[in-house]
C-alpha cells in the first residue's frame, strides 16, 4: 500500500528541533523527523519514549559475561587444565580481561544486529528515501497524508512549515510501508 | 538568576560544629595515642590532608579540563566548581604544615641512620630526600595554586565586562594549558611523594594513575553533592536534569575508569608474582582484606549498578547516594594507600574517634571555605560565552 508523505526540509539541526517543538505546541501530528545524525534534543521534542535499544545491550553483555567466564572456568579446571606459571587453575584475575572483552564484543555485536533488524536493514537492502540528501546535511519533518485529511488542513502543515523556517516542502509517495 | 549565596547561620553552625569536632579529635588523638602510636596521628592527618587537597585538584583540573575542551555544558553550575577548587590553596597549606611537621613521622626515606643500611634507599636518595621533596611541592603547587586563582580572577572578572566580550574567555584558555600540564605531571609526583614513598621498596607505574582516578572520580561526586544541594537549596534554578545526567555519566564512567587503571595494576603485580612487587597486596590483603574487596564493591559494584540506567542519573536522590558512596569509598582507598604502610603490616584497619572525627575537621574547612567563596560572585556567570549552550542543554 503506497503513503504520502509531506515533508518540510531544513538545513539546519538547531532549527528542526525549534521548528518540532512549534508544531508539536500547535498540536500537529509529526510523523518522524529524519536526519543524518542523532539530534540533540530530538526526542524530548517529538515526545519518543526511552530506547529499548540499551536493555538489549545490557542482556547481551551479561550474557557474554557469563559464556565467557563458564567456558574458561570449564575449559581451565575441569576440559584442558594447564599449569601456567604454578597459577591455580581456576585464577579469577586472569579471566577478567576475556569476560570484559567478551561482554563488549557480545553487546556491541548484539546492539548493532538488533538495530539493523528493527529498522528492516540488512546487505544489500535498498531502501526508498524520502530525500537523499537525509543522509547528508538536511533534516526532514514528516508529516503523513492520509486519506481523511481536508485540504485546508494540508494548507495549514504547509504554512507551518514555512514559518518554522522550512526551506523547502516537498509531497512524496512511498510504495511500501516506510 | 543573579541571586547570591546566602552562607546563613545554620550552615556556618554546622562548619563550626564539624571543625570544632575535628579539632577535639586532633588535639585528643595526640594525647591519647602521643606515648606510643603517634605514627597513628600522622597517618591520619596525611590521608586526610591528601584526599581534601586532591579533592581541590580535582575540581581545578575539571575548570581547566573543560575550558580546553571547549565544554558548555557545565556554565551554569561553573561557580560551584570554581568555589571547590578555591578550597586548594587552603587545602594545600595544611597538607604542607603536615609535611613538614610529620615527615619524619611518616616516610621511613627520611631517617639517615635507615638509609645508611639500605642500598636500595641509596639508590632512590637521589630523588628521595627531604630538600627536593619540598622543592617540588613547592614549584608545582604554586604553579597549580597561581593558575587556579587567575582563572577565578578570570571569572569573575567576565562577569563585569560588556556582553559579548570574550577576552577573559581566551585568558581562561591560555591559563588552563598551562594548568594542565603541570596537573598532568604533578598527579604522578604527588603519587609516588606523598603515598607510595610510604613503601619505599615498593613500586609500581601505575601507580599515579590508580591515584588520580581514585581522586578525580572524588572531585566529580563533591561538585555533584554540591550542585544538588544548591539545587535543594533553592538556588541555581537554570540546572536541569540534562545537567545532573552529565555529571551521572562522569561518575559511571570514571568509576569505570578507577576499576580499570585499579585491576590493570593489581593484574600485572599478580600475574608476574615478583617478591617485592606482591608484598604491597600481602600487606593489604592480610587484616585489611574486607577493605580490599569493599573498594572494588562501593567504588565499583555500587556505582556501576545504581547509575546504569538513564532514569537512575536522572534522579537526583540517588544520584546524591551514589555520589555519597562514591566519596567514602575512595577515601576507604586513600585509608588503604596510607593505612598499611604507616603502621605496618602487622596492624589491624585503625578505626577510632580520630579517623571518624579528623575527616570532620576537613570536610568542615571545605565546606567552610565553598560557601564563602559561592557568596562572592555571582551564582551563574552571566557573561560566559557558553552560557546559552548550557541553558538549552539537553540529552
Amino acid at each position: 500500500m503506497s503513503r504520502k508523505f509531506l515533508v518540510g526540509i531544513y538545513n539546519d539541526d538547531e532549527k528542526a528541533v525549534s521548528a518540532v517543538r512549534e508544531l508539536k505546541k500547535n498540536h500537529m501530528d509529526v510523523y518522524d523527523v529524519i536526519s543524518p545524525f542523532a539530534v540533540h534534543g530530538m526526542d524530548d521534542a517529538l515526545g519518543l519514549a526511552e530506547s529499548r535499544l540499551h536493555i538489549t545491550g545490557f542482556i547481551y553483555g551479561a550474557t557474554g559475561t557469563a559464556i565467557a567466564y563458564s567456558l574458561m572456568t570449564w575449559v581451565f579446571t575441569s576440559d584442558w587444565p594447564l599449569n601456567f606459571g604454578g597459577k591455580p587453575h581456576y585464577s579469577f584475575p586472569a579471566f577478567i580481561p576475556i569476560m570484559f572483552e567478551f561482554t563488549v564484543l557480545c553487546a556491541s555485536i548484539g546492539m548493532t544486529v538488533t538495530f539493523l533488524l528493527r529498522s528492516g536493514l540488512f546487505p544489500g537492502r535498498i531502501r526508498e528515501t524520502l530525500d537523499d540528501r537525509f543522509t547528508d546535511d538536511k533534516f526532514g519533518v514528516v508529516f503523513h497524508l492520509h486519506k481523511n485529511l481536508s485540504q485546508q488542513e494540508i494548507d495549514k502543515i504547509k504554512q507551518m512549515l514555512q514559518s518554522t523556517g522550512a526551506e523547502e516542502i516537498k509531497e512524496k509517495e512511498l510504495a511500501k510501508h516506510y | 538568576m543573579n541571586e547570591n549565596f546566602n552562607f546563613n547561620t545554620r550552615l556556618k553552625r554546622v562548619c563550626f560544629i564539624l571543625i570544632a569536632i575535628g579539632l577535639a579529635s586532633l588535639i585528643g588523638g595526640f594525647i591519647y595515642y602521643g606515648e606510643n602510636a603517634v605514627h597513628r596521628v600522622w597517618a591520619n592527618l596525611l590521608l586526610d590532608s591528601v584526599f581534601f587537597m586532591e579533592i581541590g585538584m580535582g575540581a581545578a583540573f575539571f575548570l581547566a579540563a573543560v575550558y580546553l575542551a571547549w565544554g558548555g555544558w557545565y556554565t551554569v553550575f561553573k561557580r560551584v566548581v570554581e568555589a571547590i577548587s578555591q578550597w586548594m590553596p587552603f587545602a594545600a597549606g595544611i597538607l604542607f604544615i603536615v609535611l613538614i611537621l610529620g615527615n619524619s613521622h611518616l616516610y621511613e626515606w627520611t631517617h639517615k641512620e635507615v638509609v645508611e643500611h639500605d642500598e636500595l634507599l641509596q639508590h632512590k636518595s637521589v630523588y628521595l630526600n627531604l630538600p627536593f621533596f619540598f622543592i617540588r611541592f613547592i614549584f608545582f603547587v604554586s604553579a597549580l595554586i597561581i593558575c587556579t586563582i587567575l582563572l577565578r580572577r578570570a571569572s569573575l572578572k567576565e562577569d563585569t565586562l560588556p556582553h559579548g566580550d570574550t577576552s577573559m574567555h581566551k585568558r581562561s584558555l591560555v591559563l588552563a594549558s598551562v594548568f594542565v600540564p603541570f596537573f598532568a605531571v604533578y598527579i604522578l609526583v604527588t603519587a609516588w611523594d606523598w603515598l607510595m614513598s610510604l613503601d619505599p621498596h615498593w613500586y609500581s607505574t601505575m601507580y599515579g594513575w590508580y591515584s588520580f582516578a581514585s581522586f578525580w572520580v572524588t572531585s566529580i561526586s563533591v561538585i555533584t553533592l554540591f550542585t544538588i544541594f544548591l539545587k535543594k537549596a533553592g538556588y541555581l534554578k537554570e540546572v536541569n536534569v540534562n545537567h545532573f545526567h552529565n555529571l551521572g555519566i562522569m561518575m559511571f564512567a570514571f568509576s569505570i575508569f578507577w576499576t580499570y587503571v585499579t585491576f590493570c595494576q593489581f593484574m600485572l603485580i599478580w600475574y608476574a608474582n615478583i617478591p617485592e612487587e606482591t608484598i604491597y597486596f600481602q600487606h593489604r590483603y592480610g587484616h585489611y582484606h574486607f577493605l580490599f574487596y569493599g573498594i572494588f564493591i562501593m567504588n565499583f559494584v555500587l556505582p556501576f549498578l545504581l547509575l546504569m540506567s538513564r532514569d537512575a542519573k536522572r534522579n537526583l536522590n540517588r544520584l546524591a547516594f551514589v555520589a555519597c558512596i562514591i566519596i567514602f569509598g575512595h577515601f576507604v582507598d586513600f585509608y588503604l594507600m596510607i593505612m598499611p604502610a604507616s603502621l605496618g603490616p602487622e596492624s589491624s584497619p585503625p578505626f577510632g574517634f580520630l579517623e571518624i572525627g579528623l575527616p570532620c575537621l576537613y570536610a568542615g574547612l571545605l565546606l567552610y571555605v565553598v560557601f564563602t567563596s559561592l557568596t562572592k560572585a555571582k551564582m551563574v556567570p552571566s557573561n560566559h560565552p557558553y552560557l546559552q549552550e548550557s541553558l538549552h542543554n539537553t540529552l
